[in-house]
């Protein structure tokens, strides 16, 4: 009996995420369209969770909506484990002409002093965007995309990765069409440990787009 | 302890000293250490003030407390008590998605006794003792940061009989919490300060 206690007491308690409280951390971002003019009253919420396995959870850590200027500061405990992930995302009665937003994965080393800033996130609509699909290939299989960076104007974007070693195979985003954007990858030799850049640049008519990027 | 409540204590210890004396002087009572317990339960509504997370990211409720007088030395007491105040999360975007921040202190307390007329009592008090601000969601408990508690103020007492008193208590209590943060945030989640009022009920 006191076994089955203590299973629920396990469950009932494992599944709660726990915060530092004496570590306050910060989530800043400017929202703008995509003439880049920022915009008043988006509301965000920023999510946490702690996992995909049996006993993980996510919630809600804060919410709000951003001023004048376009700009939306969000300050909140940290998370009391190490691998947590924070997502900033669009409200879920966001007007439906709009692509949501959805933040990379934000981790602990992503902090500098306690703050995470992104000095632009876009909100574009879906009229005005077209859909981009990009593969990673090497002709070394020692070598992988661990990061990836884009320059342009772009939203919403989603990495596939290898749970293992943490490397990239895909990235899907939305973007502006007719535009010609800059895709930045951090490459990782897994043979020798050295890490290189790889610039490549993509055009982006008004049809969805898709290519393998080969380095 | 910092050097303002350093410098506070020590001329709150001097100023009683010093009217100790003097009524000392006036009377032909000897000095004497003595236990005499009293119990002090009441509410408390705080009003938090200046640019700090409690004072406006948040809203007071009423909350409770509780003292514990021990020792008697002439006119001086010597006890310890708690505090609980619960305060309501009104801006999200800086103090995060939680229900409320319940505040909780337990602290050693120097009061003296400065007798106004036959129903009348004043009681300077000084206190230091440690405290918590815990965040609470849903009624759980989810992260706490720890602090030390600052606290000068006076209890008027109102004599119903012999034994048994009502108090109105008026209180100055600073409150310096850990925390590790952005600088511009330091001072707003690591400092509190507050005005109490309160009613109690006083046994002896």
């Amino acid at each position: 009996m006191k076994k089955v206690a203590f299973f629920f007491l396990f469950i009932f308690y494992g599944c709660v995420i726990p915060y530092d409280a004496e570590t306050r951390l910060v989530v800043q971002t400017k929202i703008v369209n995509s003439s880049n003019e920022p915009i008043e009253n988006v509301k965000l919420q920023l999510n946490v969770s702690n996992g995909t396995g049996l006993f993980s959870s996510s919630e809600t850590l804060s919410y709000g909506k951003t001023a004048a200027d376009g700009t939306i500061k969000l300050v909140f405990p940290a998370p009391d484990f190490e691998a947590y992930q924070l997502r900033l995302l669009s409200d879920n009665n966001a007007p439906s002409q709009f692509i949501p937003i959805s933040s990379d994965p934000i981790v602990k080393n992503d902090f500098v002093d306690f703050q995470y800033l992104v000095p632009t996130t876009y909100l574009l609509t879906y009229n005005e965007s077209t859909t981009a699909f990009l593969q990673f290939e090497s002709t070394n299989v020692n070598r992988k995309v661990m990061k990836v960076s884009l320059l342009g104007v772009y939203c919403n974007v989603n990495t596939t990765q290898n749970n293992t070693d943490g490397f990239i195979n895909q990235v899907f985003f939305y973007a502006l069409k007719n535009q010609n954007l800059q895709v930045l990858l951090e490459v990782k030799d897994f043979q020798t440990g050295t890490i290189q850049s790889v610039v490549e640049n993509i055009s982006l008519g008004s049809q969805n787009f898709a290519a393998t990027i080969n380095f | 302890m910092d050097k303002k409540q350093i410098f506070t204590f020590v001329a709150f210890v001097a100023l009683l000293t010093s009217s100790h004396s003097q009524n000392q002087a006036n009377s032909k009572k000897t000095a004497a250490l003595d236990f005499k317990p009293y119990l002090l339960v009441g509410l408390t509504l705080p009003v938090q003030f200046g640019s700090t997370a409690l004072a406006d990211g948040h809203s007071a409720k009423v909350g409770v407390s509780a003292s514990l007088g021990l020792l008697e030395y002439n006119k001086f007491h010597l006890g310890f008590g708690g505090e609980s105040n619960v305060y309501k999360v009104e801006k999200v975007a800086q103090i995060g998605d939680f229900s409320t921040s319940k505040h909780n202190s337990i602290f050693g307390f120097i009061s003296y006794d400065v007798r106004l007329n036959k129903s009348f009592l004043a009681q300077p008090t000084i206190g230091y003792g440690y405290s918590e601000l815990a965040l609470k969601k849903s009624g759980k408990r989810r992260g706490h940061q720890d602090g030390n508690e600052f606290r000068l103020g006076i209890n008027f007492n109102y004599h119903l009989d012999r034994n048994n008193s009502i108090c109105l208590l008026l209180f100055y209590i600073n409150n310096s919490y850990e925390v590790h943060t952005a600088p511009s945030l330091k001072d707003y989640f690591s400092q509190s300060n507050q005005l109490q009022v309160g009613l109690a009920y006083k046994f002896s």
